[in-house]
């Protein structure tokens, strides 16, 4: 009985079964082949990049550019008539400048800090920032937002977590424009409550954030930081668009006039 | 040879432990398959309670969150690693839809593959243990060491056979927990869910994961990977219970070693996770399925391929000094 039957039964499953397991052993080992090599040829090539497009051309002196970077905000959702902060202030500067004016907006709605970071980090985008003389960033908001839905007793504790990963995403953006481009003008765009219904703890933690963004910009070279929430504080039916969350053509234009008053 | 191997088997089922080894497997697993149908429903019940609604509508949710993808995969400033991920996402979302299944739902696939992921750690060792502590050990214990080893064969031929005789038990072990896992957990959660598509290769780079090589592969694929990894670390842990087993002559004190490593391993993966000399143990590599899924390590340094060369030499090291000891040893039973 075990001879005839059991034996070559056990012997055949298993000697199967090794195989399978090898061949899919073999497999998840290469599956996994995330090399820290690769990355380290990719920060050797953004040097190189770096090192043959640092000589500036003598034709981009002739150019402003306008460069936005972040969330949803930077990208101009809400406005109907398609500016954003890019546009608008192009708009409101070209009567008294004489140079041209380009915008250029590597926006992504529904970014968080770490995102924007990423984008930056990545030589793509390492030309652009070369050649901005003014570079607009709204970030933050949607760092924020993922503790809307919290209750009063975690809220405080997250909060605190949130706002130390975005201060620090926040020097490194800096810290990493500054290593591409030491002398464009930066401008941070500060968050408004979009919320109208009074909430006195969320609106304390709102301003705590503001004020840190604003330290941070304060304390470093040629940051502008751009207050909204007051701006916004008092017009939240005219300066909100449709969905009541991003500003309407009304509330750019604002935001566009505060940033215009601070730079010039 | 081959007589000899046939005979290792012939004694491993005769000691009815795969008997036992199954009955403990379909116990744990009807038990955590019943106890994962029960928190899903508890789940999905809060979840209606939530919305008001009696049918949770997870599907306006999904296309929310596709159509938020779409947005962010048409910014041309995105870096190229994160369209992959992306993508990715869009294509498990777009499965799920189109298949009308929400991706919360357990199924009998993702069970075995939990069930495994979980229990690699402690529980299948602990098989492993049941099945191969006396295999040396039990014949001093019972004195038919004299006996086996008066035949006229070499000590090394009968060791190793005894070594084949085990991996191929190892090898059905491990096939018997897909098995059962799959089958009964099927019996409660009534959904097979092999085609489902499941993201792998997540790999940390400088401290934070790194999406950019991740994969798609169904269910069914998945399954056999963890599968392999679950037999390589059962073929180790098979190995270094066999030198055990060989250098105490005592079965009990043979499973109290082993029991004690392995429990001590995930304590000191604890307490001790600074302290780098730990990932040098050979329990702190156990839980190669990690790697696959993406999860955090443990210690700072430790990657699939460190963690399995690591397992192989301890079992490579394991199996020479067991041949070594076996040979020279003096038996005075």
């Amino acid at each position: 009985m075990f001879n005839k039957i059991i034996w070559p039964i056990l012997s055949f499953i298993s000697i199967s079964l090794v195989i399978v397991f090898i061949i899919g052993f073999v497999f998840s080992i290469n599956i996994d082949k995330g090399n820290p090599e690769d990355l380290i040829q990719v920060i050797d090539k953004k040097d190189d990049f770096l090192n043959t497009s640092n000589e500036s051309n003598p034709e981009e002196d002739k150019i402003l550019n306008i460069l936005v970077m972040g969330d949803s905000i930077g990208f101009g959702i809400g406005d109907e008539t398609n500016k954003g902060i890019g546009k608008g202030y192009k708009e409101l500067i070209s009567k008294e400048e004489s140079k041209d004016i380009e915008v250029a907006n590597i926006s992504v709605p529904g970014d968080e800090s770490d995102e924007l970071l990423n984008l930056i980090e990545n030589k793509q985008n390492d030309s652009i920032i070369l050649k901005a003389d003014i570079i607009i960033i709204s970030i933050g908001g949607n760092d924020i937002n993922s503790i809307e839905y919290e209750d009063a007793l975690s809220l405080d504790v997250n909060f605190k977590e949130i706002l130390k990963a975005y201060k620090e995403n926040l020097e490194k953006i800096i810290n990493q424009i500054r290593e591409i481009n030491t002398e464009a003008q930066l401008a941070i765009i500060g968050l408004y409550d979009p919320y109208s219904k009074e909430e006195s703890q969320k609106t304390r933690l709102l301003l705590e954030w503001n004020y840190e963004t604003g330290l941070i910009a304060n304390l470093n070279y040629k940051i502008a930081y751009v207050p909204t929430y007051e701006l916004f504080k008092y017009h939240l039916d005219s300066y909100l668009s449709a969905d009541e969350f991003h500003p309407s053509s009304k509330g750019y234009q604002a935001i566009v006039e505060e940033l215009y008053d601070i730079l010039n | 040879m081959i007589l000899l191997i046939q005979n290792e088997v012939i004694k491993l089922l005769l000691k009815k432990k795969m008997i036992l080894i199954i009955f403990l497997l379909l116990i744990f697993i009807t038990l955590f398959s019943y106890g994962e149908k029960y928190a899903y429903d508890k789940n999905i019940e809060r979840l209606e309670n939530l919305s008001g609604d009696m049918n949770y509508d997870w599907k306006s949710l999904a296309n929310q969150r596709l159509k938020d993808l779409d947005k962010r995969l048409d910014s041309p400033y995105i870096p190229e690693g994160g369209i992959s991920s992306i993508e990715i996402e869009i294509e498990q979302l777009n499965y799920f839809i189109e298949n009308d299944i929400n991706p919360i739902t357990p199924s009998a696939a993702k069970f075995s593959v939990e069930f495994v992921e979980q229990g690699i750690l402690l529980f299948i060792p602990l098989l492993i243990v049941i099945l191969a502590a006396d295999l040396v050990s039990g014949e001093f214990s019972s004195k038919t060491i004299k006996v086996l080893l008066t035949r006229a064969v070499p000590r090394w031929k009968i060791l190793l056979s005894k070594f084949i005789a085990l991996t191929m038990m190892t090898t059905i072990l491990v096939f018997i927990i897909g098995v059962l896992s799959t089958f009964v957990s099927f019996l409660f959660l009534q959904r097979w869910g092999l085609n489902e598509p499941v993201a792998t290769g997540f790999s940390l780079i400088q401290g934070t994961l790194n999406s950019d090589y991740v994969v798609l592969v169904t269910r069914f694929q998945y399954m056999v990977l963890i599968y392999s990894l679950v037999w390589f670390v059962s073929i180790v842990l098979a190995s270094i219970t066999l030198l055990i087993s060989v250098i105490v002559n005592n079965t009990a004190s043979a499973i109290g070693i082993l029991m004690a490593a392995l429990i001590s391993g995930q304590f000191l993966q604890f307490f001790l996770s600074d302290w780098t000399l730990v990932k040098y143990f050979f329990v702190t590599n156990l839980n190669l399925t990690h790697y696959l899924s993406g999860s955090y390590q443990v210690i700072e340094g430790m990657s699939l391929k460190f963690s399995i060369i690591l397992l192989s030499l301890w079992a490579l090291l394991s199996l020479l000094i067991s041949f070594i000891v076996f040979n020279r040893e003096d038996v005075l039973v």
